[in-house]
């Protein structure tokens, strides 16, 4: 346990040093940052497109139909956030694993290192518990730079605070997983940079493919978060490419249970869902079979070749 | 130009042995086949929606306004675009990477060098066979989407269509080979090549991804699911009758987008493929016409970052690395 918690020690030090790894968080942080205000602009102007056009309806001697923008929850400025996390966090997760992956390989230091008396699951561990602490740590300065962002714009009550925290803690296992699988690959594969594609070929499914089959959104069209509307009801063969696939579409029920965590809706596509609990059970689902991946791709990690 | 030949036609037997490229060409083309089937499937459903309304409307004796849905095969391509602008780009920073990291791992650039080979007949002889395998990808897919809409669609393209779709492939070579200068540059130029690879895709993450998504999040009728003004029942003119008082919203708005090449590339092939109903049944030349800044911003991001790459590459201790 000593051993494993050296490493992670290590592990957090050299990640926090590595200029890639600063840049992504620079990114991402920025992002965060803008994302409040871009919420809140877009917000504030359609609530102004609004009137006008019910005046002009008006003008034209007809009714308006009430706001659909009336009574927007507070955290619904952070609607763009559970679109960043699946981008920019997922890459940077990727980015967060491969790195630990890959530095003893690179340093050419393996030999060495189990030369020591250190066991693989000390190393498994210390790594795991590294990756664990520098995306909590990234998720708790999101959560931070959002809760005051969005405390500038409007005014958050102590549920709205719980329910950030509780969102950045939820997105924390949702990227886990990812990180997990840049680990993994880059503990298996020889090649550096095909070690790299195959996570992220990996996120480019699961954020983009799996979307559009199971919904029938364009690639591009599942980066809003309020989704185009695409009825999928009326197709027998569209439902059930749904029914087959909706269960893996693992992006997607991260962004359900992330609306319902910050209570934004998230409509459009008439798809039948999972309840709450199953989008949680999936997404635990997901981190977990990722850490099976971590455990299987460290017992065939051949010590001796690097 | 024979060493810039000898160079370019090892560059593309090495990506043939590369089994990875393998991988990403088996996805593109599963991923147009997917976005094509999709697509043909919602058109579907679109026209049995349209008829169960007008049966409605027929037994409550009432006459239908809204017209039937029309198909316009290259419609159907929109998914396939949206793939080759995050695929095909992620396509070209591989190529671009790789080509630098053959040369850097077996520390074989200083030897070609001793040669009497130029660094400009290196840098063509690589250009060359990287543009003539994306160039062999895109034939690839512009066949399969082809097939996949005249076998899974049913549609018959008219010679118009034809070249349409090839003009698209054609804008769609010029941005995948963008990208594979911009990561050859990253490569050439810094120590560590999973560290270019990353700064790489995190350029890929903000010209492909992040610009464009505010662009669309900022738009106001993205705000309802369906479209905020297709929801209150106004017309393109209201529209734009009630945008008007949001100019400069809206300029804000176009210029993060622009900021993108991905759009400028996205709206080029939306133009052609009438993906807009505006450029549906438009003259091709007028279609390049109006699109003629959008093709022009695609072609400098190649030239810029092909420029790049040739400076890098003559600075004499990039060497240094070998």
């Amino acid at each position: 346990m000593k051993n494993s918690i050296t490493i992670a020690r290590h592990e957090i030090q050299l990640l926090f040093r590595e200029r890639t790894f600063i840049m992504l968080l620079a990114v991402f942080a920025a992002m965060t940052l803008a994302s409040a205000y871009i919420g809140w602009s877009s917000q504030h102007t359609i609530d102004q497109v609004y009137t006008a056009a019910a005046e002009q309806m008006r003008q034209n001697g007809k009714l308006a139909s009430p706001s659909p923008f009336a009574d927007y929850p507070h955290l619904s400025l952070l609607k763009n956030m559970m679109i960043y996390i699946t981008l920019i966090g997922g890459l940077l997760a990727i980015s967060t694993g491969y790195a630990a992956g890959m530095r003893e390989r690179k340093a050419g230091v393996v030999k060495l290192l189990f030369s020591r008396p250190v066991g693989i699951e000390e190393f498994l561990l210390g790594k795991l518990l590294g990756i664990a602490f520098v995306l909590a740590a990234v998720m708790f300065l999101a959560a931070a730079i959002s809760l005051v962002s969005s405390a500038v714009l409007v005014s958050l009550n102590v549920q709205d605070i719980i329910r950030l925290f509780s969102f950045y803690g939820f997105s924390w296992v949702y990227l886990l997983g990812f990180a997990l699988l840049g680990f993994s690959s880059a503990l298996v594969k020889d090649d550096e940079v095909v070690a790299l594609l195959i996570p992220i070929i990996f996120w480019v499914a699961i954020t983009f493919v799996l979307p559009e089959l199971t919904s029938a959104l364009y690639p591009t069209g599942s980066l809003n978060p309020t989704l185009p509307q695409t009825d999928i009801l009326q197709s027998t063969t569209l439902q059930t490419i749904h029914g087959a696939v909706y269960p893996f579409s693992i992006s997607e029920h991260y962004k359900e249970t992330a609306a319902t965590i910050l209570d934004i809706g998230v409509a459009g596509t008439n798809a039948p869902v999972h309840s709450g609990i199953l989008n949680v059970v999936t997404t635990f689902c997901w981190m977990l079979l990722c850490l099976a991946a971590s455990f299987i791709a460290m017992q065939s990690f051949d010590k001796s070749r690097w | 130009m024979n060493n810039s030949l000898i160079i370019a036609r090892k560059e593309f037997k090495d990506i043939l042995h590369s089994g990875i490229f393998r991988i990403v060409l088996l996805l593109l083309l599963a991923l147009t086949a997917t976005s094509v089937i999709v697509s043909s499937l919602v058109f579907e459903s679109q026209v049995t929606s349209y008829q169960t309304s007008l049966q409605t409307l027929k037994d409550l004796g009432k006459q239908p306004n809204a017209p039937e849905p029309q198909l316009f095969p290259l419609n159907l391509l929109r998914g396939a675009v949206d793939y080759l602008e995050i695929v095909g780009a992620i396509l070209g920073i591989l190529l671009g990477s790789l080509t630098i990291a053959r040369e850097k791992n077996t520390q074989t650039l200083k030897l070609i060098l001793t040669r009497p080979v130029s660094r400009k007949d290196l840098l063509f002889g690589k250009m060359l066979g990287n543009a003539t395998f994306i160039g062999i990808v895109l034939v690839f897919v512009g066949l399969f989407a082809f097939l996949s809409l005249v076998l899974v669609a049913g549609a018959v393209l008219t010679l118009t269509e034809i070249i349409k779709l090839l003009l698209v492939l054609v804008i769609s070579w010029i941005y995948i080979m963008a990208f594979f200068s911009l990561a050859e540059f990253l490569s050439l130029g810094m120590r560590s090549l999973s560290n270019a690879l990353i700064v790489a895709f995190t350029i890929w993450l903000v010209f492909v991804l992040i610009l464009p998504q505010i662009g669309d999040t900022m738009d106001p009728d993205n705000q309802v699911p369906g479209g905020f003004f297709n929801s209150i029942h106004f017309n393109k003119e209201q529209e734009k009758q009630v945008l008007a008082r949001f100019s400069s919203y809206e300029t804000t708005r176009n210029f993060i987008e622009e900021l993108s090449v991905t759009k400028h590339y996205e709206r080029t092939a939306f133009a052609l493929l009438g993906i807009k109903p505006e450029f549906n049944g438009m003259q091709l030349l007028d279609i390049l016409g109006q699109k003629w800044f959008d093709i022009l911003v695609t072609l400098l991001f190649f030239a810029v970052t092909t420029f790049a790459n040739y400076s890098i590459l003559n600075k004499k201790n990039i060497l240094l690395w070998d």
